[in-house]
């Protein structure tokens, strides 16, 4: 009876707390997007050959960990199968936040665009104590003599 | 000249809208409902299925069993120890086996360990263990014959295999359900502990057709019920008087009785009241007193 008593008592703090946590995770994430929508993360693999660039390779991680609920709720999903919702925002906000610290690297080298952009996911822990790391990498193309040692393109 | 930009998508398109808290409640419910289903399908199957397997094949088995268990003090003590206790518990047996429906090919078995847990349990092949913890505090031979013909009555019901069957065949199909995990799931805890609790409503009802059987075979024997509700009585007698008020004694009591797999003390006692007012059986009558030489014959365990 004390096992079932914990487990709703983490349940709730999981729910109340992660969703609070969340919220205003998501609130940061927006006002930064429109803060660096300015410098364009491209997946393509062609720069633009309108003028001399040099180049950076630049990334931003972020290691996000599920709470008690989500992971519960993850669990009990897999026994029916269908989308794992409360896994959906957890990854949603990793990259999200991943490509933010990117852009966020690339504009210390007075980038004006990142082209190649791609991703990385990697679980890290077991079971319940699961994480996931997601990787934005790509390559930062700054104006001639704005940066020093950088390779031109 | 190529412009590039990031334009900002609307929010919520790779974050489903649905509430995580209706689908948790709605996904739990009907995994409960599963399970509770699932284990009662299997359970009544696998122990029905069970009560079929021929008596001398449990024997058997325990015969096979009996030397390893010894050996590893997982069951039972050294026969050759406290004989006479043994004797006496096995006489009472066998006073008691003409008055109970046992089948031709049934035996019983008693054997006395010196465990001081307050308990008696039989077992497959019509073992049955009475603990030194229990045969202590007992005030009668007539109290002592209650517990030793509930256990018997096991034995004729056919519950310890039927309840190897039952547990076998819910778990296997709870099994199937969670799978083996090697790491600790909390969800596949919980459904096995909800399957758990369903199968000890099994139990209780062993419990009382056991006390039925077993309080029968008593006023057989004796004329009377008289002191065969006192194992029930020490037992809601220890709970009572462990320092807490009535009202939070009766509501741990009654959430102990959810998850317990015996009814609670206080309904077998008005239940035994029930029965032997239905049948006609005093309560009153002259008690046995236990052989003088009981207690000096356990003190062999110390």
């Amino acid at each position: 009876m004390n096992l079932t008593l914990i487990v709703l008592l983490m349940l709730a703090a999981g729910y109340f707390i992660g969703k609070r946590s969340e919220k205003r995770h998501y609130q940061s994430i927006i006002v930064r997007e429109k803060e660096l929508s300015g410098l364009p993360a491209i997946a393509s693999r062609m720069p633009p050959e309108d003028a001399m660039y040099q180049q950076h390779l630049v990334q931003g991680n972020i290691v996000v960990a599920s709470d008690y609920f989500k992971s519960f709720l993850g669990e009990l999903i897999k026994l029916f199968g269908g989308p794992v919702v409360p896994y959906e925002a957890l990854l949603d906000r990793g990259r999200r936040e991943a490509l933010l610290r990117m852009k966020a690297a690339a504009l210390e080298q007075q980038a004006q665009f990142v082209f190649n952009v791609k991703f990385e996911t990697t679980t890290i822990g077991e079971g319940w104590l699961r994480s996931v790391e997601v990787l934005a990498y790509g390559t930062a193309l700054s104006p001639k003599g704005s940066v020093n040692n950088a390779t031109l393109v | 000249m190529v412009h590039y930009e990031n334009r900002l998508p609307p929010e919520g398109i790779n974050v489903s809208r649905k509430s995580a808290g209706r689908i948790f409640l709605k996904l739990l419910a009907v995994a409960v409902v599963l399970v509770v289903v699932l284990v009662v399908v299997t359970t009544v199957l696998g122990s029905t299925l069970a009560k079929y397997v021929p008596f001398r094949y449990e024997t058997q088995l325990m015969d096979k069993l009996e030397l390893p268990l010894r050996d590893a003090g997982i069951l039972l003590d050294d026969p050759t120890q406290n004989v006479d206790v043994t004797q006496w518990l096995q006489s009472l047996v066998d006073e008691l086996t003409p008055l109970l429906p046992v089948k031709d090919d049934m035996h019983f078995k008693a054997n006395f360990s010196c465990r001081e847990d307050f308990n008696a349990f039989a077992t497959l092949g019509g073992q049955m263990v009475f603990n030194r913890g229990l045969l202590r505090v007992m005030p009668s031979e007539n109290s002592v014959a209650m517990v030793v013909a509930h256990e018997m009555a096991h034995v004729v019901h056919r519950d310890p295999i039927a309840g190897l069957g039952g547990g076998l065949a819910s778990m296997a199909a709870l099994t199937l359900v969670t799978g083996i995990n090697t790491q600790s799931s909390t969800v596949s805890s919980l459904l096995r502990g909800t399957g758990a609790l369903t199968q000890r409503s099994f139990s209780r009802k062993m419990e009382y057709a056991a006390d039925e059987a077993g309080l029968s075979a008593v006023a057989a024997r004796y004329g009377h019920t008289n002191g065969a509700d006192m194992l029930f009585r020490l037992l809601s007698g220890a709970m009572d008087n462990d320092g807490t008020s009535d009202a939070v004694a009766l509501t741990r009591r009654r959430l102990e009785q959810f998850s317990s797999t015996h009814p609670l003390d206080d309904s077998r006692i008005a239940a035994i009241e029930t029965l032997s007012s239905k049948n006609g059986w005093s309560m009153d009558g002259k008690l046995t007193p236990l052989p003088f030489n009981l207690r000096q014959w356990m003190s062999a365990c110390d």
